[in-house]
């Protein structure tokens, strides 16, 4: 098992180096000149020029490249092009916004996707199942922003009962939390229903309605613990996403988080901001795909590493 | 509308002002007995991830500026330049001296005293930074005069001096803060001598700012409290101040506006700003580079009908001058090329320029096909009006060949050497940074301000304009230059460089409850240092 994870976070280094490199030459290929927009579209070019050399961006891509990895061995991430603030202090300042939305949001998601799917199984066929079909298809095709806006305009401008933006109580919580949530609600609901039909369909599960185990305890307790180890990979794919691609959920809600500061990076050519970002986002998916794994390796014997 | 001082200048005298803060308690009141205390909290969005003013000339960030930060000269509701930590100034007869003395008993907000020196070092940290409009004076020497008193030297005259420096890019930094945490400290944290000290700065997400309870001006601020938060989407802020999270929101969509105005609990505060929507007419790439093309091109396009479905009929007027606004000193009105299809066509005629089959002019076996760059949602409404113009010009025989880029790019597209240009027209906004017309003929009118030096993208050039130009940079007046002015502008307007469109009106919505907040329009700023809340 050990051996497992230590493979597995070796193969995970070339991964961020690929990532590294070609976010960095990616941006030297598009149009954009970090120096101009910082400067402003009404500076005159002197002052460009003077913004270039102060970010040494007037130096050849490829000792650029190199300063950049030098800092990465060394832990460094360089500095914000636009705030001039270390990466690490930008990154670090938000992450433990985004990680906790995320967090919150994907726990959400489990626990009512799980529900719902399990209903819909047991129901299979019934008025519940269509129900929660019919939630689950508006859960996956709903615009993220637009529900923001009407629960905003429904809970905050008319109820009065949360506030409609920012970030700082748990009150602030509730409605980013089911925005960022409700894909994954609808995702895990639906993955949750195939995946426990499928396993009633299974020898063990009719050999237990043989023993003349009753239907109910028959799902929950002899399908569903199988039935979940698809499910956790979702959990994990969908956690991965939600950390780096809360970005429309933080637009909307104003949440100080990583997303919004994507934007802001990419819209104003921050390249050392953008690529330490990218780097956390791949780091993480990296990250949770190996807890993933190990979970699953943990759950299912039969595919348990040596 | 709070309407503090209005003050002329007049020349070569010291002028004895009264003490701003007793004349602004007294405009205050005119909205009812102010109240002391309670917080505003204001929704809007900012791009900027400082709060460096002096390194930067950004409107959503001179919005917050002079809650901290104080300049020699400031603006009223009017536009008009009145005394702030400067109480006047002296000019000599040629023009090149300045003498300013500056008010007493002013202190930053570490305990620096505010003073000579200090004047001297903000003026010069601009200068030696070459931090924004550093070069639109032409200085020559700062001089400590004695404690509160300070003497500016010029190479030429420069009569907007006091324009300049009643801009929020001259705030004033306490040296003693600014030299101790260097030009990266300044970016996030500030202090100057402004009504309300800085609390909490994150950037993009909140600026919160705490009452100065040494402020200089007796009895001011009213608020306890000052708060600034980010909120990107417009309407996340409508819902914001809907809700009452917020007592301000600025940057609002114009139905937006148009539905609270309607609301008895908010208030919709409209300006015309100093911003101007046009498009620039490339003067060197043919067929722009002919003048009876542009000037078709401004008859072609009907700029009321822009208003109308752009601005729902009052966020914007039709612009009376080239890139020039009413708010601006020296302004004056040239007019607007007339919607009059009939008469593009006559000028297209004129120009060589025949109605082919296919409904596209040609000449010499070319088509007139041009094309127009743009951006979308960079400014409010750019790329719908990119869009009607396309279609007012294909009526008159013209093909557009709409280009759109993304915010990043645009910039550097239209940034470029004038032979290396590749584009006819380009959808631009333009605002008066100092606040006077000297910026604009100076950086847009001259042969030598052609992009990408400095912002004629029209790579406009007309020796006499230039020689006017010249002319009046001699001059020690404002009086005596705009009389040069006068004469400019209605060149710069034959000459059509740019399709000229309209101004815009800015609004800010405000809970009803709050009183005090005007508009600032030389910098179309809504600054709330004299405001209230009715409790």
């Amino acid at each position: 098992m050990l051996r497992y994870i230590i493979k597995r976070i070796l193969i995970g280094i070339p991964i961020l180096f690929l990532v590294i490199t070609t976010v960095f030459f990616a941006f030297r290929l598009i149009p954009g000149d970090a120096a101009r927009i910082l400067a402003g579209d009404e500076a005159p070019i002197e002052r460009v020029e003077q913004i270039r050399t102060e970010l040494g961006l007037d130096r050849p891509v490829l000792v650029q490249y190199g300063a950049y990895l030098a800092g990465i061995a060394r832990g460094d991430l360089g500095v914000s092009f636009s705030s001039r603030r270390p990466v690490a202090v930008e990154i670090g300042t938000r992450f433990g916004n985004t990680f906790s939305l995320a967090l919150a949001a994907i726990g959400l998601a489990t626990l009512v996707g799980i529900v719902l799917g399990v209903i819909s199984a047991l129901f299979r066929g019934k008025l519940a199942d269509h129900v929660v079909t019919v939630i689950a298809l508006l859960g996956i095709s709903v615009p993220v922003f637009w529900l923001g806006l009407l629960m905003m305009q429904l809970f905050s401008v008319e109820l009065g009962w949360l506030p409609a933006a920012g970030h700082g109580t748990w009150r602030h919580f509730i409605m980013p939390t089911i925005t960022l949530s409700v894909f994954s609600i609808a995702f895990i609901t639906r993955m949750t229903r195939s995946s426990l039909l499928e396993t009633i369909a299974q020898d063990y599960v009719r050999t237990a309605r043989a023993k003349g185990v009753r239907e109910r305890l028959v799902l929950l307790l002899h399908s569903l613990r199988n039935a979940l180890l698809p499910v956790t990979i979702v959990v994990g794919l969908r956690f991965g996403y939600m950390v780096g691609g809360a970005v429309i959920t933080e637009e909307v809600f104003a949440w100080p988080g990583l997303g919004r500061l994507l934007i802001l990076a990419v819209g104003q050519r921050d390249i050392p901001l953008v690529q330490g970002l990218l780097l956390v986002f791949a780091t993480s998916f990296v990250v949770v795909n190996l807890l993933v794994d190990v979970l699953y390796a943990f759950l299912d014997p039969r595919i348990r590493h040596r | 509308m709070p309407r503090p001082t209005q003050m002329r200048f007049t020349r070569s005298s010291l002028i004895a002002w009264l003490l701003v803060a007793g004349l602004a308690l007294g405009s205050a009141q005119a909205q009812g007995e102010p109240v002391y205390g309670g917080t505003l909290t204001v929704a809007y969005t900012s791009t900027s991830p400082h709060i460096d003013i002096q390194g930067t000339n950004q409107g959503s960030l001179s919005e917050t500026a002079h809650y901290m930060f104080e300049t020699l000269f400031d603006r009223n509701a009017d536009g008009e330049i009145e005394p702030l930590l400067a109480t006047g100034f002296e000019v000599s007869d040629d023009g090149l001296v300045y003498t300013f003395p500056l008010q007493s008993g002013v202190t930053f907000h570490d305990g620096t005293p505010f003073n000579a020196e200090a004047v001297k070092y903000n003026i010069e940290r601009k200068i030696n930074l070459r931090l924004p409009t550093w070069d639109t004076v032409p200085w020559e020497s700062i001089d400590v005069v004695d404690d509160l008193t300070v003497r500016v030297t010029l190479t030429g005259p420069a009569p907007h001096i006091i324009n300049v420096l009643s801009s929020k890019t001259w705030s004033m930094y306490s040296p003693t803060h600014a030299e101790a945490v260097g030009p990266d400290g300044v970016r996030i944290e500030g202090v100057g001598t402004g009504p309300f000290m800085q609390r909490d700065f994150r950037p993009n997400e909140v600026l919160h700012m705490v009452r100065n309870p040494d402020y200089w001006q007796e009895g001011l601020p009213y608020l306890d409290e000052v708060i600034f938060r980010v909120s990107p989407d417009p309407n996340t802020r409508a819902a914001l101040l809907e809700s009452g999270d917020v007592d301000m929101a600025l940057g609002l969509p114009v139905p937006v506006t148009q539905r609270l105005s309607t609301n008895p609990r908010f208030e919709v505060l409209r300006e015309v700003a100093g911003r101007q929507y046009y498009i620039t007419l490339n003067n060197y790439l043919a067929p722009t580079n002919d003048v009876l093309v542009r000037q078709a091109i401004n008859h072609a396009v009907d700029k009321e009908g822009i208003i109308m479905a752009v601005f729902l009929g009052v966020a914007a007027t039709v612009a009376e001058a080239v890139y020039l606004t009413p708010i601006v000193s020296g302004y004056q009105a040239v007019g607007s090329y007339a919607y009059d299809p009939e008469r593009a066509e006559a000028l297209l005629e004129e120009a060589g320029w025949t109605m082919g089959s296919d409904g596209v002019r040609v000449k010499d076996g070319e088509r007139l096909r041009i094309n127009l760059y743009t951006r979308r949602g960079a400014v409010t409404g750019d790329f719908e009006i990119a869009e009607l113009v396309q279609g007012m010009l294909a009526d008159v025989g013209i093909e557009v060949d709409l280009q759109v880029f993304e915010s990043a790019s645009f910039v550097p597209n239209v940034t470029v050497p004038m032979e290396e240009s590749t584009y006819h027209m380009a959808n631009l906004t333009v605002g008066t940074v100092t606040g006077d017309a000297e910026y604009i003929v100076s950086t847009f009118y001259r042969c030598d301000s052609a992009a990408p030096r400095l912002f004629n993208r029209a790579y406009y050039c007309n020796e006499e304009v230039d020689r006017l130009s010249d002319l009046s940079r001699t001059m020690a007046t404002m009086e005596e230059r705009n009389a040069i002015y006068e004469e400019i502008y209605p060149i710069v307007f034959a000459d059509a460089p740019i399709l000229q469109l309209v101004d815009s009106i800015d609004s800010v919505a405000i809970n009803a409850n709050l009183r005090g907040v005007f508009f600032e329009p030389a910098f179309s700023n809504w600054p709330a240092k004299y405001a209230w809340k009715v409790p």
